[in-house]
């Protein structure tokens, strides 16, 4: 997807998050019963997209609900082909803030890369933050 | 999936072993919804005293036109022109049964997905009836997620107990959460495989709180 077309949807309203991606977890969730043992249980992937939000750095816990087809974990880490570091668009159902948390749930469109879209901006490693902007470890986050 | 519906989901595939069937119980008139619940007491009471060997599930509803209503899945016939009369009795209306088959028993966990409305809360939304079976309850069902793992392993390692400070805990897990997906950590462990107790603040790169 090219900034255009990603501008585009923007303005069609389409609900989506640009984000820095930090890296995926494939896990078996689901619900045993303990008097039985029965289980429920279903693939799921968490995706960590880094944003900003109200100025600063934010952490987006971004959930994926598999089709039926992928059925283990193996399967479902073999759709993981995002480069850390690298900004994507994710489409999402929906979008909550909770406790200082930012949650998501990704819509079957899934991810995209934004075409000749640079490395996210910030400082090089080890150098000082933008001015504007504030680590969410500086902040105490309970309070 | 809320802990609720599966355990729902569970109820309903042990009574799935056998046959089933599906009941609707409406209103004529849009009753409040403390009187419908009053009004299926009644029901539930005059069914189980004609058929003592009924067991079952039963379902809230809040239907958007229709206001509360019951659905019902039992384990046994039972004639629909007596169930009317004790319906009638309890001051209910429409009724409407249907055979189902036994893996289509969790068909009614939907009613379970929707938002609950303000005016439920706190209410059971389903509960199972009827002697001789016992139904999975919320309290028997276990969460097995990567949170629920991680969460499990900081509980080990700060010693909680109780429920103080529920919230800054859950904060500190969910740091944890980030920083293992992000750094590839083992689940439970902190860097290079070290129990969080040997991991120093820096190195799991929390803040220190002393509430936990």
């Amino acid at each position: 997807m090219t900034e255009a077309e990603l501008f585009k949807e923007v303005l069609q309203g389409v609900l989506l998050i640009v984000g820095e991606y930090r890296g995926s977890h494939a896990e078996e969730a689901g619900y045993v019963d303990r008097k039985s043992g029965n289980a429920i249980r279903y693939v799921r992937a968490i995706h960590l997209a880094e944003c900003s939000w109200h100025g600063h750095v934010d952490c987006v816990i971004i959930t994926e609900r598999f089709p039926e087809h992928v059925s283990t974990i193996a399967q479902a880490q073999a759709t993981f082909s995002y480069v850390r570091g690298q900004r994507y668009v994710f489409y999402i159902d929906w979008v909550k803030r909770e406790r200082g948390q930012t949650f998501a749930s990704l819509s079957t469109w899934g991810i995209e890369e934004i075409e000749g879209g640079k490395e996210a901006l910030g400082p090089p490693p080890g150098g000082p933050a933008p001015h504007n902007l504030v680590l969410l470890e500086t902040i105490p986050q309970c309070l | 999936m809320t802990k609720s519906k599966a355990a729902f989901l569970f109820a309903s595939q042990t009574l799935g072993k056998q046959r089933l069937y599906l009941w609707t119980f409406t209103f004529r008139e849009l009753l409040e919804v403390k009187e419908t619940r009053k009004r299926w007491n009644h029901l539930l009471t005059l069914l189980l005293r004609t058929w003592p060997r009924l067991q079952g599930l039963r379902v809230f509803e809040l239907h958007e036109k229709h206001g509360l209503h019951v659905h019902l899945i039992t384990n046994q016939f039972i004639h629909v022109n007596r169930t009317r009369e004790l319906a009638t009795q309890a001051g209910w209306g429409r009724i409407h049964v249907t055979r189902m088959p036994s893996e289509h028993a969790g068909y009614l966990a939907k009613y379970l997905s929707k938002d609950r409305p303000e005016c439920l809360y706190r209410w059971r939304l389903w509960a199972g009836f009827g002697k001789g079976w016992e139904w999975a309850k919320v309290k028997d069902v276990i969460r097995e997620t990567l949170f629920s793992r991680m969460y499990r392993a900081c509980k080990e390692w700060k010693g909680w107990t109780g429920k103080t400070s529920f919230f800054e805990r859950m904060a500190l897990v969910r740091r944890l959460v980030i920083r293992t997906i992000e750094e590839g950590w083992e689940i439970g462990f902190g860097p290079g495989g070290k129990p969080y107790y040997l991991c120093s603040v820096a190195e799991l790169e929390i803040l220190e709180d002393r509430n936990i």
